[in-house]
């Protein structure tokens, strides 16, 4: 019977047809409950939100999420970000400092986060049905951290049992690996607040839960790592790499989102030394994505990167969309692993990297949270440092490797990459879900 | 030679209000008008516009400082605390002996005195209310921009909204946006070269007066 099915709230205000960061965990996460019998009802963001304001979206990104999950968009206010003055109100029309002061002071005061509009709504909105029929358990994804206030409230006001899931950390800035706000921020309390009632907080990597445990030990029993993982149905179809022909020119592609924190000046000066040494002096890089994750941002990230001119052997592909992906995989020998990453940042795409079984060349300061997961993988290049020199060194190699495409390893690869799919990395915190949940409401 | 520019048919109107949006829009003029769009700025560069940055060449400047400086608030206060006693000390200066000596020293603690008030008096009282009175001087004036013919009105800053708004009612079909974003001119092909370095030219001053 459906009723003896538990019911998941999912908070994710970023959830398809959004193509924002971290948007594939939301829809893997939603889809394995699903998948293992749960009732699963997501809350995310109206498409409004995401066509006016951040411009990402893509429509047939949110046909692949399971037809089982309900879906709901609680309102979100647009304060923020409304810039059509004629929706401004007769308040806001005449008095806009007064009503951005205001906005800020409740922002401050009553939770501090961007979107608590959205928490409220997402609040109201889950009690109401929660009374028509009772959720099991709460999952947040942060960020918007306000996801976790509507969790801490929802739980509070329900007693059922809520978990945090730190896509992005919140109170640590991941990229300078220090805090995120000053000591006398509210976030530091709610967080506080938050950890303590959670009957769970997932953790993209080891180095974040360390940090989080260190920080709030009287919540560090109950912290859990989740790591992200590569999605089987892109790589379903994709036959091993074979040796690149000998007088065919090698690809070296960036498969991602471009942004700033990334060494892409780096990678683009590398390459370049690579030809110019004679070794795959014929190459070419690809670079497949979009610039930053909202849109109207291009311009300037071509500026700031070094990609406004054309550059020669170094083409920009374009975005491609998920179902697709594995079509920029198969026309690439070497791929580019580039990523502004600290100790706390593991990235989604190393494991769909990885799964591609091809040669991978780390771009990124070591120490980055995502080598925990190449270790073991027989195709991964690591430079010296992150001079371009190094850099180049460490791209012929693994054309070299591309040129000989050991079937041996490759099968190793894929083996090593196969243990990092997203439902092995969701197995273990579905299992302990669903005993939270017994343990609570005995069937 | 048809300058392409005469030919394309939109036209923004930027308002700014404070000197310090002026660094903010530069590039947006730089963008839209290498994309063709013809420009216009309507700026309240009466108070607190000290060496403001240069807007660029090609844009069609006109100016409320003027208009505000009338304002009955503004003029009252620069009459009875700046100017009348200023002009009075000033011209005792010029007296010969002890006198114009005393004059001098009443001067020059007259000014700090009233740059202190200015700071101090003025500002936190007007501030709030500037946008407000800039607005009503502004809307007996918006003739010259011909706003009819804009496609775009480009609200630099918070100060400015109130005129803005107040234009959504006045024309319901001209685009009132806080957004410096490029937007429906992203598209556009870019038909000129942007000048870059310090020695760019700038619109000409004085800016007209309306």
């Amino acid at each position: 019977m459906r009723s003896d099915r538990p019911r998941l709230l999912y908070l994710a205000f970023f959830f398809p047809p959004s193509r924002a960061s971290g948007v594939f965990r939301a829809r893997a996460t939603a889809d394995h409950f699903a998948a293992k019998g749960w009732d699963v009802t997501v809350f995310k963001a109206p498409d409004d939100y995401y066509e006016r304001v951040t411009g990402s979206i893509d429509p047939e990104f949110a046909a692949s999420v399971d037809p089982r999950v309900e879906i709901a968009a609680p309102p979100v206010s647009h304060f923020k970000w409304e810039t059509d003055v004629r929706r401004y109100g007769r308040f806001r029309g005449n008095f806009p400092v007064l009503a951005r002061r205001l906005n800020d002071f409740l922002h401050l005061k009553v939770f501090p986060d961007n979107y608590l509009s959205w928490g409220v709504s997402s609040l109201r909105e889950a009690l109401r049905r929660h009374r028509k029929r009772p959720f099991d358990m709460v999952v947040a994804t942060g960020n918007p951290f306000a996801a976790f206030g509507a969790a801490w409230a929802f739980g509070k006001l329900t007693g059922r049992p809520f978990v945090v899931d730190y896509r992005d950390s919140w109170t640590l800035s991941q990229f300078k690996n220090e805090p995120a706000f000053p000591p006398d921020h509210p976030a530091w309390k709610w967080e506080r607040r938050i950890l303590r009632s959670a009957a769970a907080s997932l953790h993209v990597n080891r180095n974040m839960l360390d940090w989080y445990a260190e920080r709030y030990p009287e919540a560090a029993d109950r912290m859990q790592v989740v790591l992200n993982g590569w999605d089987p149905e892109v790589f379903a179809e994709t036959a091993d790499p074979a040796p690149a022909d000998e007088h065919r020119p090698l690809a070296f592609s960036f498969i991602g989102t471009i942004t700033l924190v990334q060494p892409i000046r780096e990678m683009l000066e590398a390459f370049r030394l690579m030809r110019e040494s004679g070794r795959h002096a014929d190459a070419s890089l690809d670079l497949y994505g979009h610039y930053g994750f909202f849109a109207g941002g291009e311009t300037v990230l071509r500026t700031e990167l070094g990609l406004a001119d054309p550059i020669d052997g170094v083409n920009y592909r374009g975005a491609v969309p998920k179902p697709r992906i594995a079509e920029a995989y198969d026309a690439t020998d070497v791929l580019l692993f580039v990523t502004g990453g600290s100790k706390y940042v593991t990235t989604g795409k190393v494991f769909e990297y990885m799964a591609s079984g091809k040669p991978i060349v780390s771009i990124h300061e070591p120490g980055c949270a995502a080598e925990e997961v190449l270790r073991g993988y027989p195709l991964w290049f690591v430079p010296a440092s992150l001079d371009p020199a190094d850099i180049a060194a460490a791209l012929a190699d693994a054309g070299d490797a591309a040129r000989k495409a050991d079937p041996a390893v490759t099968a190793q690869a894929r083996a090593h990459a196969a243990a990092f799919t997203r439902g092995n990395a969701l197995e273990g915190f579905e299992q302990w879900a669903r005993d939270t949940v017994a343990e609570r409401k005995p069937r | 030679m048809t300058d392409p520019r005469e030919a394309a048919p939109d036209r923004v109107v930027l308002v700014l209000f404070h000197k310090n949006s002026v660094r903010r829009a530069v590039p947006f003029i730089d963008a839209v008008a290498a994309r063709g769009v013809r420009v216009s700025a309507l700026v309240a560069d009466g108070l607190g516009w000290h060496n403001p940055p240069p807007l660029p060449a090609g844009v069609e400047v006109y100016s409320l400082g003027r208009a505000e400086s009338r304002r009955p608030f503004v003029w009252t206060y620069t009459a009875l605390v700046e100017r009348i006693p200023g002009g009075v000390l000033r011209r005792l200066e010029h007296l010969p002996g002890p006198l114009g000596r005393a004059a001098g020293k009443a001067g020059r603690v007259q000014r700090k005195i009233a740059g202190r008030l200015r700071r101090r008096v003025f500002w936190p009282v007007y501030r709030p209310l500037r946008s407000h009175a800039v607005r009503r001087a502004a809307l007996r004036r918006l003739g010259p921009l011909e706003l009819d013919t804009a496609s775009r009105l480009v609200l630099a800053d918070d100060a400015a909204v109130p005129l803005g708004w107040t234009l959504t009612k006045r024309h319901p079909r001209l685009d009132v946006t806080r957004s410096l974003h490029l937007g429906p001119y992203q598209d556009h092909p870019v038909i000129a070269p942007v000048p870059e370095g310090p020695d760019r030219p700038a619109a000409p001053r004085p800016y007209r007066q309306l």
